[in-house]
């Protein structure tokens, strides 16, 4: 059965059992009340029948009798009986009233009972008059109060149909109501494949459990995204990030080895040397458990690092690469309580996505100008880096976080489309977010925004 | 003033934790307050409960006070004094920490390892407190702790920056690492990946949060004893 169906099946059921329940109260309280009120009319019926018979005197009998008749609302078929107490459990008996015994000894030990046969109403009450007691019994027929019972079951039972109707069309509703987001939510997956698993749930502005479902889905996929593409571009990764450092130690061995130097020059040369593998231990160890992990960025261990300090690394090492770089780091927002910068995070990482956004900077710009601004405030910690390269056309930047994607003109440059891919998701991992504004032939800004929790 | 209370047994430890004290207090004043706990003899007199307790030290307890001194003395601002304490409660503690002006509790491992009641009582008042501890471990050096280790409370609000605020300027340490395990019952698990983060970043202080909360019975700081590295147990703050 559909979900849709179960849920309009389960909200008639229970309408109609609450609805059951209701009716059955009001039915039952209903006849209680009537009986209520029947019998307290009798009770007034029996009081001034005692009155009239202590009084004994045929006129005032005859003006009861009259106000009874015309003061008093009619009684169906009323009789009343006085009937005259011996002793503690003897009285005249009248043969008219075929009552049963347990009634008499009611009235005889509570001094008032009452009961119902056929819709017939029996009241007694003992009524003391100066030392001798009387037992006055009124009956009368309770045709009315049936009359309207009836037509209060009437009024229930066509109401009942009326609401169960209604409440199949409610249940209807809501459970287009329910299912409605989940069936948005399933359209819009179907949408992703394995050749845009990019592509995002939009993310719904409330906080219920469909804004849940849908973060869930997104993280799920980013997941997925990530292990899938980490694990199939593991090689083209590994070479990509691996070749920065062993450039560096080429270089450094190259030059070295041109011609006779001070030990000095061979030490600082060996301990650069000796720097950048130890970099390349720990790329490759990183990048290791990136895919043993799958990515899913829920490591136990995280370093805690300084993000000015690790620009400042990121920049030492451009330096090395790019001995003319244009790269500023621009401190100037930082806040005075240091512990602000902190982040954890997987210090090799992290510079390793920093470094493959600043170069993308440097190597796009053809040497210019980049400038590197940090920002912390107690919510997020922000760094802007901004260009004044070649910039991204508008139709290129939804691609960009496809591995291997290469854009028009950036195909002029070396690359192979993977360090923004990487980057995207390193920071992903570390719950920030990347954002990239770009013109044309003016610029790029690429903001990455960590957000503490 | 920002004094340090060192509960002890007057073992050889005891030297080292006082050691620490005088490395986190540099150049500053400091009041080193180092507290002997013993029972109090069950009596009916105060004449005969003067015949049975135990007055003054043994010979190796007043050479290790010695020692005490004499390192103390080589700073001139520190001032060690010392105080012999029969019974210990919690509003007792209370106001001896305050009056004291007590910052930081640096707890020798031989005081943890011992079993006689009264010592094991005032770790479970100190644990209850809200003052830092600093546990020490046997092997730990005295060197003063640069590079520490957070280890996360599973439920914790507490973030690695808030922690230098908590320990109350304590140590001039650095958190280079932090570890969240997923739940209690996983500590066994984050064993080796904390092993390798302590070796590679040369940690040499752990940081973990307690709970104000009263807690019973063995608390976490024994979790982490085996990494053999110093504790310190910082209270969280309620939110």
């Amino acid at each position: 059965m559909q979900i849709r169906k179960r849920i309009t099946f389960t909200y008639v059921t229970l309408s109609v059992l609450s609805t059951l329940l209701l009716c059955l109260a009001v039915l039952v309280l209903f006849r209680q009340n009537n009986r209520y009120y029947f019998l307290k009319r009798l009770q007034d019926r029996a009081r001034i029948v005692a009155s009239i018979h202590y009084q004994n005197d045929p006129a005032k009998a005859e003006y009861y009798r009259k106000l009874k008749s015309e003061g008093l609302e009619e009684l169906i078929d009323e009789a009343d009986y006085v009937l005259k107490v011996n002793g503690n459990q003897t009285f005249e008996y009248n043969t008219n009233l075929l009552l049963p015994t347990e009634f008499y000894t009611e009235v005889m030990r509570k001094n008032t009972a009452w009961t119902e046969d056929n819709h017939r109403y029996f009241y007694g009450q003992v009524f003391d008059e100066e030392g001798q007691k009387y037992l006055v019994i009124v009956t009368a027929l309770d045709l009315r109060g049936d009359l309207s019972t009836l037509y209060m079951i009437r009024i229930l039972f066509i109401g009942g149909l009326g609401f169960i109707v209604l409440a199949f069309f409610l249940g209807r509703f809501l459970a287009r109501r329910v299912v409605q987001p989940v069936a948005r939510i399933t359209k819009e997956v179907k949408r992703i494949s394995a050749s845009n698993l990019h592509n995002r749930l939009p993310q719904v502005e409330n906080q219920d459990e469909m804004a849940d479902l849908t973060q869930t889905f997104n993280d799920m996929l980013d997941r997925l995204e990530t292990s899938f593409e980490i694990q199939a571009n593991f090689i083209n990764n590994a070479s990509h990030e691996l070749k920065t450092p062993i450039t560096t130690i080429l270089a450094e061995s190259e030059i070295m080895l041109l011609q006779k130097r001070q030990p000095e020059e061979y030490e600082a040369a060996l301990t650069n040397i000796y720097n950048q593998a130890n970099r390349l231990g720990n790329l490759t160890e990183s990048l290791l458990k990136l895919t043993q992990t799958g990515y899913d960025g829920q490591k136990q261990v995280k370093d805690v690092a300084r993000l000015d300090e690790l620009l400042m690394d990121v920049k030492d090492d451009l330096d090395k690469l790019y001995p003319d770089n244009q790269v500023h780091l621009r401190f100037d927002d930082l806040p005075d309580d240091e512990s602000l910068l902190l982040i954890p995070c997987n210090k090799p990482l992290i510079q390793l996505a920093l470094s493959n956004i600043i170069s993308n900077g440097v190597k796009y710009s053809n040497n210019e100008t980049v400038f590197v601004t940090l920002s912390a405030c107690k919510s997020q910690l922000l760094v802007t880096i901004t260009d004044i390269g070649i910039g991204i056309p508008p139709e290129d930047i939804p691609h960009l976080y496809e591995p291997f994607f290469r854009g028009k003109e950036a195909s002029r440059y070396t690359g192979y489309g993977l360090g923004l891919p990487l980057a995207m998701k390193i920071i992903r991992m570390h719950k920030g977010e990347l954002k990239i504004q770009s013109q044309p032939q003016q610029g790029t800004m690429v903001t990455i925004v960590f957000s503490r929790d | 003033m920002k004094n340090i209370l060192i509960p002890t047994t007057l073992q050889k430890d005891t030297v080292q934790a006082v050691r620490v004290a005088l490395a986190d207090a540099a150049d500053k004043p400091l009041q080193i307050v180092l507290m002997t706990l013993e029972e109090t003899p069950d009596v009916a007199s105060a004449a005969y409960w003067l015949r049975k307790s135990r007055n003054g030290l043994d010979a190796a307890q007043e050479a290790v006070f010695a020692e005490c001194l004499e390192l103390a003395e080589a700073c001139p601002l520190v001032k060690i004094k010392m105080q012999r304490q029969f019974s210990m409660t919690k509003p007792l503690l209370r106001n001896f920490t305050a009056a004291c002006e007590i910052s930081l509790s640096i707890i020798p491992n031989s005081f943890v390892q011992s079993s006689d009641l009264p010592h094991r009582h005032f770790l479970h008042l100190l644990k209850n407190s809200k003052t830092p501890i600093l546990q020490l471990t046997p092997e730990c050096e005295d060197a003063p702790f640069t590079k520490a280790l957070f280890i996360e409370n599973t439920k914790s609000q507490v973030q690695a920056k808030d922690v230098a605020q908590l320990v109350g300027g304590h140590f001039s340490f650095r958190i280079v690492s932090q570890a969240r395990p997923f739940d209690e019952a996983n500590h066994e698990e984050l064993l080796p990946a904390l092993f390798d983060a302590i070796s590679k970043n040369g940690i040499d202080l752990l940081i973990e949060t307690r709970k104000p909360q009263k807690v019973f019975g063995k608390t976490s700081v024994a979790n982490h004893e085996n990494l053999g590295l110093p504790v310190l147990s910082v209270c969280e703050p309620a939110y």
